[in-house]
């Protein structure tokens, strides 16, 4: 083994392959999760045991080959290429063996030190098949080690070849034969960069720079380029590429081509069909999920079925966070006798209120993410995409956006995080940008006590239309930025469809706890620092401090009326509903426990707080469904904007406020001036 | 010859032609969707996007107009093609549905 310490074996594979749950089999879970240099995402890091020596493992996003397409597939490569780890993991998908060895075919290219791991023989045994792993692994020339993850199956034995990897390197750079002519030409680009280049040589295997440059691979020209000698050998590589292609036609596509044919010619060699495929269960099941006409509507009702169990199973957990953090350690804190007035506010009234109210969401988010994790695993959320393709493409979106925005109903954090596996950077710019439109749980309080305060026996349906409002507005807005921001066309969407599935509790468990985290993580810092200015907001006014009863005189409230009097005035709504506004922008449910701080009624009661509203009068039916609407749209929350700086840049989170906020406005205008000229009042 | 997004649930296509850009046409050849191979199409909501099996060339040979298309073992996963990359890949039908 090398310098101790620091060992480091990355995993790899095609998307679907169960790397994450081998990833945890390997490091037993614990894992620490920081950011790749320069973008954000989530890098997945844990320790495996080996004899005395603590190994690093990596955990690398999707990847179908060393050519980056996505974000994602950037980052892999990018460490792959520059950060060299000792050992390279290559899991493969026994159910999808070709695209699998297409990636292990790149990387024994590469000069990496592969062991393959070949998941899934269980589902390859279901499907009439087995595969012959001591073939493979001598047409290979690296380590194969049968595994299924879900068992846990063939862990040991990975352990075990990591382990002899690490001691001892095997190589098969030369495993594809691109043609004589091809060949000729790598020969001699290779003897030219050892000759010419040997920086470059010693880092990477010649003849990988060689077959690098002849598929006209963008980041190694620029680093040839860079170099002393550099301009010159890439002229020469130049004009033996227009030699070359004048004989075999496109150099890229011949490349690729041969090295998919070598894939599938040891898949070839390794399957075995040993029995009848069953007839496929995912056909039948997909006959009447993905149906043309039935399609939809089942998969609304799905979704609402996920929505219910969410409300449902999360109330007791939320009405005793809700006693624990907002009653009794607020009024604790509240009336301890120890601090100063003013302290004791800011950490009653501000901190603990404030990270309450969020807290008190984090119930019904665990338990959505929890039943959307479920329909993941199945394999049921990626039909969903194809479903929905055909409308979307008419907004010029691909039907993968419509994954963000499903999650967004739980949290619009972890769904503007889930748009970083759309490949197009315009597509994915343009999902990130109207995720936060899908109506999250935050917002359905709002809606709630608003709708029971006016609406009377529409409120139902008034709520339930927030939810399509909000779609058809991402579906707009979506369109407006394709077309007139992120113009060109798209490079369009491709997902790999894995069929019907058990679900795998570990992996729910997983992927419920990484998303809920997102959710978590963002209500202890962002919102933290948000409240803390909205306390402080409240309880001083141009005379000073003013303690938390006074809002009225507060800065606040000052606020408040001076919207309520100038640009809130034609949807008539009072300053109060002004001031709730203005908190809403650190989590949209502060927006009901402002209400009942502002009517004195208490934070906690929501049919107090709806009360309350429907005696003051405060809205007409047409104001309180113009606000909910104002509310859905007029802001992302502070945790929101921060998740669209992380991913597209402050200009674009400032994009976002801007345009949520002119929109809701319109749409509140629409509504209260469309529905005063209709004669509703 | 049509787009594959015009392909009927359950038939067989060749693929002819595909009219990508330089980054697409190279992500579905990594995919193995590559001209002159075999596309069974699980499901299409014609024209619109489509599911797709590609199929080893050489496991057809023994089977004429078999509507069971058992004979042909699909190699790799399904592939979801949206209906912008369907529009893109052209085809020509060898069995139909």
């Amino acid at each position: 083994m090398t310098n101790r310490g620091n060992i480091r074996v990355a995993l790899v594979g095609i998307p679907n392959v169960g790397k994450s749950l081998i990833f945890n089999r390997l490091t037993g879970g614990r894992a620490w999760v920081g950011n790749w240099p320069g973008v954000t995402v989530e890098k997945k890091v844990g320790k495996l045991r080996i004899d005395e020596s603590e190994v690093e493992v990596i955990d690398l996003p999707g990847i179908y080959s060393l050519t980056p397409y996505s974000v994602d597939e950037l980052i892999a490569r990018n460490f792959i290429v520059e950060e060299r780890p000792d050992v390279v993991v290559c899991i493969a998908s026994a159910v999808n063996l070709e695209r699998s060895l297409y990636l292990a075919v790149s990387l024994l290219e590469l000069g990496a030190n592969v062991v393959l791991a070949l998941n899934m023989i269980d589902l390859a045994e279901k499907e009439g098949y087995r595969i012959d792993s001591k073939k493979l692994e001598k047409l290979l020339g690296v380590p194969v080690v049968p595994t299924i993850a879900t068992t846990g199956y063939g862990i040991d034995g990975l352990r075990n070849a990591i382990k002899k990897a690490l001691q001892e390197k095997k190589e098969h750079i030369h495993i594809v034969d691109y043609g004589k002519e091809v060949e000729e030409a790598i020969e001699k680009i290779e003897r030219l960069i050892e000759e010419r280049a040997p920086e470059l040589a010693t880092k990477y295997p010649p003849r990988w720079i060689a077959i690098k440059l002849l598929e006209g691979d963008k980041d190694i020209l620029d680093k040839l380029a860079k170099l002393p000698n550099g301009k010159d050998i890439v002229n020469q590589v130049n004009s033996l590429r227009s030699d070359l292609e004048k004989k075999v036609g496109d150099l890229e596509s011949h490349i690729t081509e041969r090295r998919y044919e070598k894939a599938l010619e040891i898949a070839r060699a390794v399957m075995k069909r040993v029995g009848v495929p069953r007839i496929s269960l995912t056909d039948a099941i997909d006959s009447v999920l993905t149906h043309k006409v039935l399609g939809i509507p089942f998969a609304l009702s799905i979704i609402y079925l996920l929505f219910r169990f969410a409300f449902e199973a999360s109330s007791p957990f939320q009405d005793l966070i809700d006693i624990l953090i907002n009653g009794y350690l607020h009024d604790l804190v509240a009336n301890s006798s120890i601090l100063p007035e003013c302290l004791a506010s800011l950490l009653a009234d501000g901190v603990i209120a404030g990270i309450g109210a969020v807290l008190v969401f984090l119930p019904v988010i665990a338990f959505f993410f929890l039943g959307f994790a479920v329909l993941e695993d199945v394999g049921y959320i990626a039909r969903i995409a194809f479903l929905v393709d055909k409308l979307f493409s008419k907004f010029r979106l691909p039907g993968k956006t419509i994954i963000p925005l499903i999650i967004g109903f739980g949290c619009n954090v972890p769904g503007v995080m889930a748009t970083r596996t759309i490949e197009d950077e315009n597509d994915r710019k343009t999902a990130a940008l109207i995720a936060p439109l899908a109506s999250c749980n935050a917002r359905l309080p709002v809606y709630l006590v608003i709708g029971a305060a006016v609406l009377g026996r529409s409120a139902g349906f008034a709520v339930l239309s927030m939810y399509v409002l909000g779609m058809v507005l991402a579906l707009i807005t979506g369109f407006i930025f394709r077309r007139f921001l992120f113009k060109g066309p798209s490079s369009g969407f491709i997902m790999e469809l894995p069929p019907y599935m058990k679900p795998n509790l570990s992996n729910i468990a997983m992927k419920t706890w990484e998303r809920t985290k997102k959710f978590l993580y963002k209500a202890g810092t962002v919102i933290f620092l948000g409240v803390v200015i909205v306390w402080f907001l409240s309880v001083t006014g141009p005379a000073g401090y003013l303690g938390p009863d006074n809002i009225v005189e507060s800065f606040a409230g000052i606020i408040g009326r001076s919207l309520s009097s100038t640009i809130f005035k034609p949807m008539g709504w009072d300053w109060r509903a002004s001031v709730a506004l203005l908190f809403g922008f650190i989590a949209k449910e502060v927006v009901v426990g402002t209400f009942g701080v502002l009517y004195g009624v208490g934070e906690e009661e929501e049919e107090a707080v709806a009360h309350a509203i429907a005696e003051h009068h405060s809205f007409t039916p047409l104001t309180g469904y113009a606000y909910m609407a104002f509310v859905l749209i007029y802001i992302p929350c502070v945790a929101t904007l921060a998740a669209i700086r992380g991913e597209l840049g402050l200009k674009y989170a400032i994009l976002a406020l801007v345009y949520e906020i002119v929109l809701a406005y319109v749409v509140a205008l629409i509504i209260v001036s469309g529905g005063h000229a209709l004669g509703i009042t | 010859m049509m787009p594959l997004a015009y392909a009927r649930d359950g038939a067989l296509v060749r693929v002819v032609a595909i009219r990508a850009g330089r980054g697409l046409y190279r992500r579905l050849h990594e995919l193995g969707i590559i001209e002159g191979r075999l596309l069974r199409v699980a499901k299409s909501q014609g024209p619109g996007p489509v599911i797709v099996e590609v199929v080893d060339n050489q496991s057809s040979g023994s089977c004429r107009g078999d509507l069971h298309l058992f004979n042909y073992s699909s190699v790799g996963g399904r592939l979801l093609l949206g209906f912008g990359v369907a529009m893109k890949i052209m085809v020509e039908e060898v069995v139909h549905p």
